[in-house]
């Protein structure tokens, strides 16, 4: 499969007064052309602040990209001025963000904010932009009455079906999903992850899917990476990372979630908090809250290992 | 309904600790109508048992629990406890029935006073009560905090300087101080992180155990619910649509809402995916519902008369309680509209 996103060693801090906060150490991804990947990890593990990255969309004066390479489709993000990159956002590369209600503009219809997005990229006339988005909203499931609404006259998942509309107007090659569903109902969010399949089968989009939820994950990616401390700590196809975890911060995330189905076990909790990228610990970042930490794990930053054909752990002492 | 027919976990010896009967909680919308919260809840609770109450945002699953406790007054109806009614209770009795029931709330750092220690926080429910001073006070609360796993270093911080997990377990300690037998958990891993959430689960269920509590265990989260509950109870508009035991609802689900429901969590089996049953629409608005079931507008089985009708639950037999006249056929039903959805993928 042809690479679309292709992340190298990326480094990303964010400096705040005094504070040097490492949001991202080290991190390589990559996305081909027309795959789901999901990017799972607690508060803090610097998903968001990979996404961002790759929008270029880092707070100014803030967030810095200290070291690393960010191609998108063969050209170097980092390099492209801010012309080109605001020619990329929203065309080529669109988010939807977790909260819709903060990411559509108030003081303009629903309509308008999509029909917006038509005019600048697509450079459509108005009356073209409009029929384009009465299409895209029906597409979502949105009747054309409700163009002329305004985002707070809509329901939480039908905010979130705004922003999607809005993403998906310039027909993106890569969708950024950053916890689209987390502030919806489940039989909400079960209809936004259906439209989301079949917007993926349909038009091939590659899909980053930012999300603590595995289940999701589990659903609509082919391949997942586990963050832990601004780092990737495993990475391969959902199905082999699910049902053979090697590092033993997935095995832990796994145990960690209540089951739907079979008997119901004690809960395995991962003792300690999650690590603080202000303070992140020497060695393989998880080790304090590990069992199985070696003297090498607190010194050493773990090298990552391919264990089975496309399956990489970042892990000195993994489960075999 | 007479008392024979209400839902109960078995017409058993057992006296349930709650009985709610009847409970209604309308809001008055200036110029909107009234907004049906909680619109005639009838549920016994069982000594030491947790029951999950499930539903979407805006079923009114929270107004439940505040009105179980009276910290908003109930519109009509009753919840009797210890042969008090709170709903009627007057300030004295209602000081009493304080000390037996607490609350778990979803955002410790919103329900945590910002301006206080830990140890006076927890301290509180004691001078309140006048239960201990000096230090005999300073004694429980140690106590206290080393029994849900607080270290001592804890107490002397303000709860900005916790984490979500360690406010958590301050909530719960400041829930546990007076040895409560009843306590409603509001949502309250779901502002967690997912390892953090296991340690509060297990602390929960740990502490059950230990002080023989009952729980009224509100959440969103079906696995969690499934989890921690021996019952669980389906809201649905201000309405319990499914009341079950545990592996029962899990199982053998009865009210197309609760199919639905369970068939929208995204799983991590991967031989189970792709049996969906989508809702269409949103959640109605509990403003001036219409005459009829209230979930009929979504209902993928939903006849004329449904929409007519607003079904009582009924017992289907061992503790299974659902308000669907048609629930012999959901499952058939549901069986036929999963094989059709997924011929069609």
């Amino acid at each position: 499969m042809e690479d679309l996103l292709k992340i190298e060693d990326l480094y990303v801090e964010y400096r705040v007064g005094g504070t040097v906060a490492k949001a991202i150490n080290g991190v390589d991804l990559t996305i081909g052309k027309g795959e789901a990947l999901g990017l799972v990890g607690e508060s803090g593990a610097g998903k968001t602040t990979t996404a961002l990255s790759v929008l270029n969309l880092l707070p100014e004066k803030i967030g810095f990209i200290t070291k690393g390479k960010i191609t998108f489709d063969g050209r170097s993000v980092l390099d492209m001025s801010d012309k080109e990159m605001s020619g990329i956002r929203g065309s080529k590369i669109s988010m939807v963000f977790q909260n819709p209600l903060t990411s559509l503009n108030p003081v303009f219809t629903v309509g308008h904010q999509v029909e917006m997005v038509l005019e600048h990229h697509k450079h459509l006339n108005k009356k073209e932009a409009r029929a384009e988005a009465v299409k895209l909203f029906a597409m979502v499931g949105i009747p054309e009455y409700r163009l002329n609404d305004y985002p707070h006259q809509f329901s939480g998942g039908m905010r979130q079906r705004v922003g999607i509309a809005a993403a998906l107007a310039c027909s993106p090659e890569l969708l950024i999903a950053d916890e689209p569903t987390t502030a919806l109902d489940v039989t909400i969010q079960a209809q936004i992850l259906e439209m989301m399949k079949d917007l993926q089968k349909q038009y091939s989009t590659s899909l980053l899917m930012i999300t603590h939820n595995l289940g999701i994950i589990a659903e609509l990616c082919q391949k997942v990476a586990i963050m832990y401390g601004g780092k990737i700590v495993e990475y391969g196809t959902v199905e082999e990372v699910f049902n053979h975890p090697k590092h033993w911060y997935t095995i832990g995330l796994i145990n960690a979630i209540p089951k739907l189905k079979g008997e119901r076990e004690r809960l395995e909790s991962i003792p300690g908090l999650v690590a603080n990228s202000q303070d992140l610990p020497g060695g393989c970042s998880f080790h304090p809250r590990c069992r199985y930490c070696t003297e090498q794990c607190m010194n050493e930053i773990p090298a990552t290992e391919e264990v089975a054909e496309g399956h990489y752990v970042a892990c000195w002492n993994r489960r075999t | 309904m007479d008392e024979m027919k209400v839902n109960t976990v078995q017409s058993g010896t057992v006296e349930p600790l709650i009985r709610i009967r009847g409970l209604k909680k309308y809001f008055d919308i200036p110029g909107k109508g009234k907004l049906h919260a909680v619109d005639g809840l009838m549920l016994d609770i069982m000594p030491k048992e947790t029951i999950g109450l499930v539903g979407e945002s805006g079923c009114g699953k929270s107004t439940v629990g505040n009105v179980l406790l009276r910290l908003t007054d109930a519109t009509d109806g009753s919840v009797e406890f210890d042969g008090v009614d709170i709903v009627k209770a007057n300030r004295k009795e209602l000081k009493e029935i304080r000390k037996k029931t607490q609350m778990i709330f979803q955002d410790p750092y919103s329900s945590l006073n910002p301006r206080k220690t830990v140890r006076a926080i927890l301290e509180e429910p004691y001078k309140i009560h006048k239960l201990a001073k000096g230090q005999e006070l300073k004694d429980k609360v140690d106590k206290l905090a080393n029994s849900v796993g607080l270290e001592p270093y804890v107490l002397d911080k303000y709860p900005h300087e916790l984490d979500g997990g360690k406010r958590q377990m301050v909530g719960i300690a400041r829930a546990l101080a007076l040895n409560p037998e009843f306590i409603v958990c509001d949502e309250p891993v779901s502002a967690l992180d997912v390892s953090v959430q296991a340690t509060i689960i297990n602390l929960l269920i740990d502490m059950q155990k230990e002080m023989g509590l009952t729980y009224l265990f509100i959440s969103h989260d079906l696995s969690v619910v499934r989890h921690i509950s021996n019952r669980v109870a389906v809201m649905y508009l201000g309405q319990l649509v499914e009341v079950a035991p545990t592996d029962e609802i899990f199982e053998n689900p009865l009210h197309p809402y609760t199919v639905a429901l369970l068939s929208a969590v995204p799983k991590i089996d991967f031989e189970d995916q792709s049996r969906r049953i989508i809702l269409t629409g949103d959640v109605p608005s509990p403003l001036n519902p219409k005459e009829g079931c209230r979930f009929a507008p979504r209902c993928w089985m939903a006849c004329d008369e449904c929409h007519n009708r607003n079904p009582e639950l009924t017992d289907t037999g061992d503790g299974h309680f659902v308000a669907c006249p048609y629930w012999r056929d959901t499952m058939k039903k549901a069986a036929e509209l999963m094989e059709s959805s997924s011929d069609e993928s």
